[in-house]
């Protein structure tokens, strides 16, 4: 009896109530989006409306049969074998899930009832990372980092396998988690300008400067690591007179290329190479001379960066899959494609847009009832809000959602056990990933990726996912102060 | 130790930083569209005059068991001419009259309808009264023709430049004719898949900025409503999901915009099988016809499945003939008879009340058991009655008598037991069978408020009295006697495929693993066997030379105007076949035959039908079925063909990968030499009936559908012969039949 008190008390109420506002939020949400001509009762289980209802009770007994497990299983080699479970689920996915929209993710059960692994295989590889660097964090050797980079990367390649890039690529949110727990914030750093390199060579790769003879892609990105050259060595190593001397280089090399251009056309991309090598013989030289290791580091850093540049455009071109070229052409305004992925994102935004500071009211939204947003229950469902409610709804749900992950990483903070911290970090990446890529999309930010805004998309695989994501840390938070008042 | 700490704090402070300013950025970006952006979100609504438009989805098909078309969506097109056409009106009609000649000789040449002259006519009398709708053929073509006006002198032009306006109709057509018509079900045809309504949008003007709230004509899709039958069960699987287009200015010019693509409906494939619902329904509509009956329903289910393999539903119309109406196999709550004895005895078999070698004395037949209520006789009471005989004897005899007797004696003093017994069985309970139509069978119960009468209730049930049963559930119950006592639910469906891909199956589906003790059972089905091949059997005239059936009769006479007749009757026989290990069980009902035998009626029908069938499955006995001995030489060997549609055949060839030869033309004849198909040709004429032996079903039924003859199909493969031989003049309406093989 004391126990169940104990837990009672130990649940943190406050997420708990943030958690049923956004579900209800997200119920009359999808209630709006789908509401038809034909008026619907929101309890109607032929609609989405009574369906999501459905998965919502669901969701609810799911959260309370979690307060009732012991907390000890999570730490413990049940989540290994609960990791292997899923991946291994995945991969059975592939060949037995039909084919919908091309994407093999979906396993049939029943007739009437489907559910999608991916969801799960979050949760699953949160519980793995978590025991893994609970267990080992202490001494990460090469082969234990290999291992974490394995344990996060397998079910990604699983995923996209699937056909179902957005879910996948959400597990590349637990690079927050172990740079919390210790990564160099440089790796984070070196992801985010790779990002910076692969827009500005697909952005400006396909604007013809020189008739045709420039690329100028090529020359920001090589600009842009030369840039970051000059600031490192400035800055971090201190060497400000190398640094000045790169940069007076640079700009002489610039210089010179801009006055043979007066009588011949020279192509500036000879001008970004010269500048590059030369920057590279330039640190090796003075490594050979000054008997230093300062500038090792950056000079694979050059290497690499240039590597990266000329493999964007291979990625882009054939990695990448038509629809997923065009998605990115969308977001960063070098398409108008009006009848595929632009389309929706311009619909969202007249949705978003016709919202005013108040909105239409509920149910009055147009946008959304004449189907002119596809998806709009499911990826789009921001919009309903945007429309219906307006500037004031839409900020609301989104202080909302930023208290809620705010939250989440207060109740991280304050375990004891390493494995609930790192458990609680994982489950904020997760939902920070989801929401702002969700709602970047809609916004026009980022590329159409399909993946869900948690507890408001239409679904019941991704509901009791992210319940089950949640409620796992507040059971593990609920035996916090159980602990303290009895051990 | 404090370095950590700070290192610590940096991290969590900046994770915590990088979600509130990922926030801000996100609600910046609301406000920018909200503000600066906002009248270009608004201008883009405000002036979109793009209303979606429903692109509707391909109805799925229905197949019969094994794959043949039992129903299938054929769009049709009507075509018209928009003389008013800005081209056609430029510079006083050059294009119109450059081409009117050589547009008129290619329709007429396509139709042969009118003549060059007529059309020439036609067209330019439209021409000059600037008709905006003229129909350019009267009736609707199919979409082979509607390639090739679009392919004629002016309309390859394209619509807009040629003013051709092309309306699209999708029929659905039954390649079998009235076969199991009511079953498949039918589809409102005429209705328009797609409704307009009035929604109101809400807009603001992004000048003004002023909002103002519009009514706005938007297309709906409702999809193809169906009338009865699988068609209706299924409506929702068959009808698929609409796309959407738009009209939308892309780089200046108005577009179709496919937003998204509609799916089309999935295709179900139904239990029934054409040969049987084929042996089937002549034999019902011989017998029918032979004791000029007002209706009869039969239904043959495999047993060991319960796949319904066919479902006949005939009624006798004003002009004496007999068609498919209502699906009563399934509906017609019709007091049973003498079939419910069967299970009347099961019960009181099972309790223990008594055991079939027991003795009842019928007497002479006749019995008078309550002062106020008719007395209860036996069929043979003029002939004196069965005096003592066995229990089995009883219902060998069909004796009403010893039915009473067996039941009021065994149950008198606790009328609801017998009632409790046989819903026990689960013969009462709703089956979800896939009509909507159906109905539930209806055995009322003394503890419930149902007019129970305590004197002649029990009475009147153990001979199939005062009990509403549909036929289906009859069978049901029999069928479960046949598959040893386990009771499975009748179906009609076997799966549903989406592109060819099945995406739900159903299975045989069990409703009572057993409805009684194995010793009553075995009682029971030497009992049933009794009836058919047994000295005092009512049902002698349906034993058969080639195949064991048992079953039980049934008389019911027919309450007319309140009351029981005399004269008119209910006769049906339920029984499965062969009797040493079912295969099949049926069950025939005739309503009001002109002689009250049921043996005699429906029996025979039911024999006949068994025969037929069995005939038809030979395969069954193994020992037919020795092994293929003959070695294959090394030869080619070419597929059959069928003759037919040119495309057709063009196509399946070409799939194969096998030469066709000849002269090519819509319908083609095809003729097999040592290793090639070679093609001729078929002369086609719309007034004379064509040859189309040699031709699958479905090509014959098209074409001689489209001639307005009614067609009537036997057996199955290719046609083998026509019994209106080619050449006659044809007549709308008039009957022609063909034989397949």
């Amino acid at each position: 009896m004391s126990r169940d008190i104990s837990i009672k008390q130990g649940i943190d109420w406050v997420t708990v109530f943030m958690y049923v506002v956004m579900v209800i939020a997200g119920w009359l949400s999808i209630y709006g989006a789908s509401y038809d001509f034909d008026q619907s009762s929101i309890f109607d289980f032929g609609n989405r409306a009574g369906k999501q209802f459905v998965w919502i009770l669901t969701a609810f007994g799911i959260a309370g049969l979690l307060m009732l497990i012991d907390d000890k299983v999570y730490n413990s080699i049940v989540s290994n074998f609960i990791y292997i479970a899923v991946t291994l689920l995945l991969i059975v996915t592939i060949f037995i899930a039909p084919d919908i929209k091309g994407s093999h993710s979906w396993i049939r059960l029943g007739s009437f009832l489907s559910i999608q692994p991916a969801e799960f295989a979050k949760i699953a590889t949160a519980l793995a990372v978590s025991r893994f660097l609970a267990t080992n964090g202490k001494n990460m050797d090469w082969k234990n980092y290999v291992l974490l980079l394995g344990i996060t990367l397998l079910p990604l390649v699983i995923i996209i396998l699937q056909k179902e890039t957005g879910s996948a690529l959400v597990l590349l949110a637990f690079f927050l988690v172990f740079y919390r727990e210790g990564m160099k914030g440089l790796i984070l750093l070196l992801g985010v300008f790779a990002i910076v390199l692969f827009i500005v060579i697909v952005r400006f790769g396909e604007i013809p400067i020189q008739e045709g003879k420039s690329d100028l892609g090529i020359i920001i990105a090589f600009g842009a690591i030369l840039l970051v050259q000059v600031v490192y060595a400035f800055f971090v190593q201190k060497a400000k007179k190398e640094a000045l001397w790169l940069l007076g280089i640079t700009i002489a090399i610039a210089a010179v290329t801009a006055i043979i251009n007066i009588w011949i056309i020279t192509s500036y991309n000879y001008a970004a190479y010269f500048a590059i090598a030369a920057s590279v013989v330039y640190w090796v030289v003075i490594e050979l001379v000054k008997h230093s290791r300062k500038f090792r580091g950056l000079i694979l850093f050059i290497i690499g960066a240039v590597l990266f540049c000329f493999a964007a455009d291979y990625i882009f071109d054939s990695i990448l899959k038509p629809h997923q070229q065009t998605r990115i052409k969308v977001v960063l305004n070098m398409e108008d494609d009006l009848s595929g992925a632009g389309y929706n994102v311009n619909q969202s935004k007249i949705a978003i847009g016709s919202g005013g500071l108040l909105g239409k009211g509920f149910l009055n939204g147009t946008q959304t009832k004449l189907k002119y947003v596809p998806e709009q229950d499911t990826d789009f469902i921001f919009c309903t809000v945007g429309e219906e409610f307006g500037f004031v709804g839409s900020s609301l749900v989104l202080i909302l959602f930023m208290v809620f992950l705010l939250r989440i990483i207060h109740i991280a903070e304050r375990q004891r056990e390493t494995f609930n911290r790192i458990y609680g970090y994982c489950v904020v990446s997760i939902f920070f990933f989801h929401i702002m890529v969700n709602i970047g999309m809609v916004l026009g930010l980022m590329p159409v990726i399909g993946i869900p805004l948690p507890f408001f998309s239409y679904g019941g695989s991704s509901l009791w996912a992210f319940t089950i994501l949640l409620f796992i840390l507040l059971r593990l938070d609920a035996s916090r102060s159980s602990r303290v008042r009895y051990v | 130790m404090a370095d950590k700490r700070t290192n610590i704090i940096i991290r969590f402070g900046i994770m915590y930083s990088l979600i509130v300013i990922a926030f801000v950025l996100v609600i910046a970006q609301i406000i920018i569209i909200q503000t600066k952006e906002r009248d270009n979100w608004l201008a883009l609504q405000y002036n979109s005059e793009k209303s979606t438009k429903i692109v509707p989805p391909n109805r799925g098909n229905i197949y019969s068991h094994d794959g043949r078309l039992l129903a299938s969506s054929i769009p049709t097109y009507e075509i018209f001419l928009e003389t008013t056409a800005a081209n056609l009106r430029d510079k006083n009609g050059k294009v119109f009259y450059e081409k009117l000649d050589s547009v008129s000789e290619s329709l007429s040449l396509l139709f042969k309808d009118r003549t060059k002259e007529q059309y020439k006519a036609a067209l330019k009398d439209a021409y000059d009264k600037k008709k905006r709708y003229f129909k350019i053929y009267p009736g609707r073509i199919q979409y082979y023709h509607l390639k090739e006006v679009e392919a004629m002198p002016l309309f390859k032009l394209g619509r807009i430049k040629s003013g051709l306006i092309v309306e699209e109709k999708v029929r659905r057509e039954k390649p079998f004719g009235s076969l199991a018509n009511i079953t498949i079900g039918d589809v409102f045809g005429n209705e328009s898949q797609i409704v307009k309504k009035d929604t109101i949008i809400i807009r603001t003007n992004p000048k003004t900025h002023k909002t103002d709230t519009i009514k706005k004509r938007q297309e709906q899709w409702v999809g193809l409503n169906a009338k009865y039958g699988l068609e209706k069960y299924y409506n929702d699987y068959l009808n698929g999901e609409p796309g959407y287009s738009s009209r939308q200015k892309l780089t200046n010019l108005w577009q179709t915009v496919i937003e998204a693509e509609p799916i089309d409906g999935n295709d179900i494939y139904s239990t029934i099988d054409v040969d049987i619902q084929d042996i089937s329904e002549n034999v019902l509509v011989e017998t029918l016809e032979k004791f000029n009956a007002v209706s009869g329903y039969a239904i043959f289910m495999e047993t060991k499945t319960g796949e319904v393999k066919s479902i006949v539903n005939m009624y006798r119309n004003a002009s004496g003939k007999y068609y498919e109406k209502e699906n009563g196999a399934v509906t017609d709550i019709m007091e049973p008879g003498s079939t419910f004895k069967t299970i009347a005895l099961i019960a009181a078999l099972d309790d223990g009340k008594i055991k079939i070698t027991d003795s009842i004395d019928v007497g002479d037949g006749r019995l008078k058991y309550h002062s106020r209520v008719p007395e209860v006789t036996d069929h043979n009471a003029r002939k004196g009655g069965y005096g003592k005989i066995s229990v089995a004897n009883v219902i060998h005899g069909s004796s009403n008598v010893g039915m009473h007797k067996i039941i009021v004696d065994a149950y008198g003093n606790d009328q609801g037991a017998f009632i409790d017994r046989i819903r026990s069985t689960k013969i009462g309970e709703p089956m979800n069978l896939e009509f909507i139509e159906a109905q539930r069978p209806r055995i009322k119960h003394p503890n419930e408020k149902n007019n129970w009468s305590t004197v002649t209730s029990l009475s009147a049930m153990s001979r199939g009295y005062e009990v509403q049963v549909p036929p289906i559930y009859i069978l049901t119950y029999y069928n479960a006697i046949a598959n040893n006592g386990k009771m499975i639910r009748p179906i009609f469906v076997k799966s549903i495929a989406k592109d060819g891909q099945t995406i739900k199956k159903f299975s045989t589906e069990t409703i009572n693993n057993s409805i009684c003790k194995p010793s009553t059972l075995a009682d029971i089905q030497e009992v049933l066997l009794g009836v058919v091949e047994g000295e005092m059997g009512t049902g002698k005239d349906v034993r058969s030379q080639t195949v064991h059936i048992a079953g039980k009769t049934g008389t019911a006479r027919v309450i007319k105007d309140g009351v029981y007749s005399n004269s008119k009757h209910r006769v049906s026989f339920c029984g499965y076949f062969p009797a040493e290990n079912p295969q099949y069980t049926g069950i025939v009902v005739i309503n009001e035959p002109n002689v009250s035998s049921a043996g005699l009626t429906s029996g025979v029908a039911f024999k006949n039908t068994a025969e037929r069938i069995m005939a038809l499955k030979s395969d069954w006995t193994p020992k037919l079925m020795a092994n293929d001995t003959t070695i294959m030489k090394n030869t080619v060997l070419l597929p059959n063909s069928k003759d037919g549609n040119y495309k057709d055949l063009q196509t399946v060839m070409k799939n194969v990968r096998l030469p066709i030869s000849g002269e090519s033309g819509e319908w083609v004849k095809s003729e097999i030499t040592e290793n090639e198909t070679t093609i001729k040709p078929l002369a086609l004429d719309n007034e004379k009936i064509p040859d189309v032996r040699g031709m699958g079903a479905k090509n014959a039924i098209y074409l001689l559908e489209n001639m307005g003859l009614n067609v009537q199909i036997n057996g199955r493969g290719k046609v083998v012969s026509q019994n209106i031989l080619a050449g006659t003049q044809a007549t709308k309406g008039r009957n022609i039949t063909l034989t397949l093989r």
